[in-house]
């Protein structure tokens, strides 16, 4: 039987599932018998070293040890140094595949289909960067599946009893938050509208703390804080213990710091007021009513913390969904969109009964446009701006059409851009120019101003956006733009040992 | 912001003037027995939703002795100093400009006209969207639109700019009047110095709000004196630097900045000598100009920012064109609590004592949702930051009033 793989490519933490012969998805635990793998990658001797021991090294040596690069996952330019090397976050996330699937082939074998998952408003490049990370590990990935997507299969497919109605997936993990309204029909899922904030997790209150003590320790020693101290895994610690306490006590070389439950909270209340207010916008883009939500579904470790929970409980009116393995369930998703989205004919015959009845219906989650010229009224001038063709929240496939003309007689070229946003945008400034190209016209003789310009956008459900722009007289310039390639990599993880 | 994309401009137009074209020339044989000469009008389109438009109708019989297809041409002047003295009216919209220039045209091809045959009653011809025009001077303008009709195998047409049109084998004009209340093409050509002079002026009163002229402030003013001391080349066909106003705008730069040593530069003054002459687009250049000496140093305080709410409020321009120039800047400026004070970071908010406390919550809701959407576009990690910063400001300021 060949595998079917799930990866939760997390910021703090990584998990892996597959589809086991029960045809249920499966977490594997790493060689350290954990079902959650830090993503932290530390030198050692030359080698890097992924995991818990990683975390330990960068807690106490950040210079020998790259932690939270998913954060920066868009930025090709960033390099982190680990050690002797430099390295970029998607060879880092290479690093973190590389440990997971070390760890744990020996339970699946080969790889039939390996999806990785992505925070829902990952730009363009993230997602590339994603995977091309996969690439660098030695995975063929096909797919990969925004984050909430595949907690929300996971949840539907495992609920005793079918689901029916709208349902919120709500996913605060280590670095980002996510929010879902799904529709449920049974195991058929429909994403209604998905947002999330890029930076906002754990790691934001991890930091709160650290600088909460920080500020104490300040107030009362007159000194700076030495990293050898307390650092942020310290930091983690106490706010942990504020889960079950009132008040802790954080240790810092002699001194002992009093944090208060209230500090806090109130360090981190408008941290948790982003969450609520996407909540709230998603509910409202979902055009429906918050008692329309049947029940809130929980994903990531930071939905653990007491606060967190009553900001739910608040914002939908209702107490969320116990779940145990809110750090799980993200992967566990993801092997069962492998299964979906692979060679069903590979899987156990229980396997292919369980996925066969999966419908899976999803939504453009960004704006997708081009740039053209436009009249600004308030200026009186013509400028670039961004026309919208494919708008957010379009349930995939969809292809839409739009026309354009030619600005000038005689008109050699038109230039061509793809552009990319989360809100709608006519600013080119706050656009994401994901491709850009020139259409050469063949008899610029004949060219008349006026003259119509095709622009197709086809957005598939592999991900895949089809861009065509096409001049009367059948003259076109036609491109791909997968969501989901890996492009050429310069970067080199390979010959590393990853231990 | 009004804004109107192109594709949007030209699905409005033709869909003005596709019912033009399809019935309004069709004609009534009959009708050759009450013959009467051709005659325009031009009425105020009382449906203003898209705009201000003049409807123009055409009716009588034409003496075309044979059965034909021809090509109406439309060209408007502005004939307010007399014919003698008559100026082009320009439009930005590509379809309603002559070949050659933008002088306004508007071409009614091949229109069937039986021999001295026409339209009894008047019947609409097309639509002049006199909010897209741009005219000599501002006020009101005598404007008189000329109709010349061409057989239909001519469609090169003998007209420069408004003017000409000899070879046309049927003529006719019709005036009317225009409150034109944008400063004239003219006007801001004559006034192009002085504007580009108080421009400067302003950026220097904003660059010395704070007491200190520094380098950064003075090269982005010198930059912005040389980009803006570029005349097209008609023969080369291309902008050149003129050493000329490159030495009238720095004479105004060095005056201007002897007058603030001499604490004698009257901003309120400045401001009304450039709302007097200034379009809109050099009033917003003038506004990005003080937008760049701000940001210069990466800060904005509650000072500058309340200055260049003045400076807009007194070029009327709107609080919320301002708020979208502004956010181009902040993107490059670290704004924390740690580096600006309450009262600063409301200014920069948008956020003002006079708002009620929902208001303020509805304004810091919406601009949540800009920043947040904002941080997937920015590429540069300083950019994401700022943007991060951004975010939990405004979050921050809502914990408040929450």
């Amino acid at each position: 039987m060949s595998a079917f793989i799930g990866i939760d490519l997390g910021t703090t933490f990584s998990a892996i599932s597959y589809i086991d012969e029960t045809g249920r998805p499966k977490i594997i635990p790493n060689k350290e018998g954990q079902n959650i793998t830090p993503s932290v990658v530390a030198d050692r001797d030359g080698k890097v070293e992924v995991g818990e021991y990683a975390s330990k090294t960068w807690a106490i040596e950040p210079d020998k040890a790259a932690a939270r690069f998913k954060r920066v996952m868009s930025d090709k330019e960033k390099r982190f140094t680990v050690g002797s090397n430099q390295f970029s976050p998607a060879q880092l996330s290479s690093f973190v595949l590389k440990k997971l699937i070390q760890d744990t082939q020996h339970v699946f074998g080969d790889i039939e289909e390996v999806v990785i998952t992505i925070p829902a408003n990952f730009s363009n490049e993230a997602r590339e960067a994603t995977m091309e990370a996969g690439k660098l590990a030695g995975l063929d990935v096909n797919f990969i599946i925004n984050e909430p997507t595949a907690a929300a299969l996971y949840y539907a497919f495992t609920k005793e009893k079918d689901l029916s109605g709208y349902y919120a997936v709500y996913d605060l993990g280590g670095g980002t938050f996510d929010i879902s309204v799904i529709k449920v029909s049974g195991q058929d899922i429909e994403i209604i509208s998905s947002n999330g904030i890029e930076k906002c997790g754990g790691d934001d209150f991890d930091k709160a703390m650290f600088e909460l003590v920080e500020k104490k320790y300040l107030e009362k020693t007159g000194n700076k804080i030495d990293p050898r101290d307390f650092s942020m895994n310290d930091a983690e610690e106490e706010k942990k213990a504020l889960s079950n306490r009132e008040m802790t006590r954080a240790k810092v070389g002699r001194e002992l710091i009093e944090i208060t439950r209230e500090e806090f909270i109130d360090s981190v209340a408008h941290i948790i007021l982003q969450t609520e207010l996407l909540c709230e916008k998603t509910i409202e883009e979902s055009n429906i009513k918050v008692s329309d939500i049947k029940e809130v579904f929980l994903s990531g470790g930071s939905t653990r913390i007491p606060k967190v929970l009553e900001s739910i409980e608040d914002t939908f009116q209702m107490k969320p969904t116990n779940t145990i393995n809110v750090d799980e369930v993200v992967a566990l998703g993801a092997s069962l969109y492998a299964a979906y989205k692979g060679d069903r004919s590979k899987l156990s015959a229980a396997g292919q009964a369980a996925v066969e009845k999966i419908k899976i219906l999803d939504v453009t989650n960004k704006f997708f446009g081009t740039l053209a010229i436009g009249f600004n009224e308030s200026k009186n001038t013509y400028e670039s701006r961004n026309s919208v063709i494919i708008e957010k929240g379009e349930n995939i496939p969809i292809s839409k059409t739009e026309s354009f003309y030619v600005i000038r007689d005689n008109q050699e070229s038109i230039e061509l851009t793809v552009t990319e946003s989360m809100a709608y945008q006519e600013d080119p400034q706050w656009v994401k120019k994901i491709w850009s190209g020139v259409l050469e016209l063949e008899n610029p003789d004949f060219v008349r101003e006026g003259d119509e310009v095709l622009v197709t956008y086809s957005y598939d459900d592999n991900q895949i956006m089809n861009c065509k722009f096409s001049y009367k007289d059948g003259e076109f310039v036609e491109v791909d733009l997968s969501m989901t390639d890996a492009g050429n990599s310069d970067n080199n993880g390979d010959e590393i040992e990853v231990i | 912001m009004e804004i109107i994309i192109i594709v949007i401009i030209v699905f409005w137009i033709i869909g003005k003037f596709a019912d033009s074209s399809e019935s309004n020339y069709s004609y009534d044989n009959s009708s050759t027995s009450y013959p009467s000469n051709p005659t325009l009008s031009i009425r105020k389109s009382q449906d203003e939703r898209e705009g201000r438009w003049y409807v123009v109708k055409l009716r009588g019989f034409f003496p075309f002795k044979v059965d034909g297809s021809y090509n109406f041409v439309y060209s408007l002047l502005d004939t307010t100093d007399g014919d003698d003295n008559a100026h082009p009216a320009f439009t930005f919209v590509p379809q309603l400009q002559e070949d050659d220039n933008m002088a306004f045209q508007f071409v009614n091809e091949g229109v069937y006209i039986p021999a001295y045959g026409g339209w009894e009653d008047y019947t609409q011809a097309f639509q002049i969207p006199v909010d897209l025009l741009s005219l000599a001077k501002k006020g009101k303008r005598r404007l008189t639109l000329i109709l010349r009709i061409y057989p239909q195998y001519v469609n090169t047409f003998d007209i420069n700019f408004g003017f000409g049109g000899e070879s046309a084998i049927f003529h006719l004009t019709k005036d009317f009047t225009f409150d034109y209340q944008n400063p004239g093409y003219e006007e801001i050509s004559e006034n192009k110095e002085n504007i580009v002079k108080y421009s400067i002026e302003l950026a220097i009163s904003m660059a010395n709000i704070d007491g200190n002229y520094d380098n950064q402030e003075k090269e982005i003013i010198k930059e912005w004196i040389t980009q803006n001391s570029k005349t097209f080349n008609e023969d080369l066909k291309e902008w050149q630097h003129d050493s000329e106003l490159i030495e009238i705008f720095e004479e105004a730069y060095e005056h201007a900045l002897q007058e603030i040593v001499n604490q004698n530069l009257p901003i309120s003054e400045i401001l009304n000598n450039l709302k007097q002459i200034a379009d809109t687009k050099s009033k917003h250049d003038a506004i990005d100009l003080c937008y760049k000496v701000l940001a210069a140093d990466g800060n904005m305080d509650r000072e500058e920012s309340n200055l260049i709410k003045f400076i807009a409020d007194e070029l009327e321009i709107q609080q919320e064109e301002l708020l979208a120039m502004q956010d181009q800047y902040i993107i490059s400026m670290s704004i924390t609590e740690k580096s600006h004070t309450e009262e600063d970071i409301n200014s920069i908010l948008g956020i003002t004592n006079e708002m009620s406390r929902g208001e303020k919550i509805h304004k810091l809701k919406e601009d949540f949702s800009k920043w947040n959407s904002r941080l997937n576009v920015v590429s540069s990690q300083e950019e994401k930051d700022n943007a991060q910063a951004m975010i939990d400001l405004i979050s921050k300021e809502l914990t408040k009033l929450r």
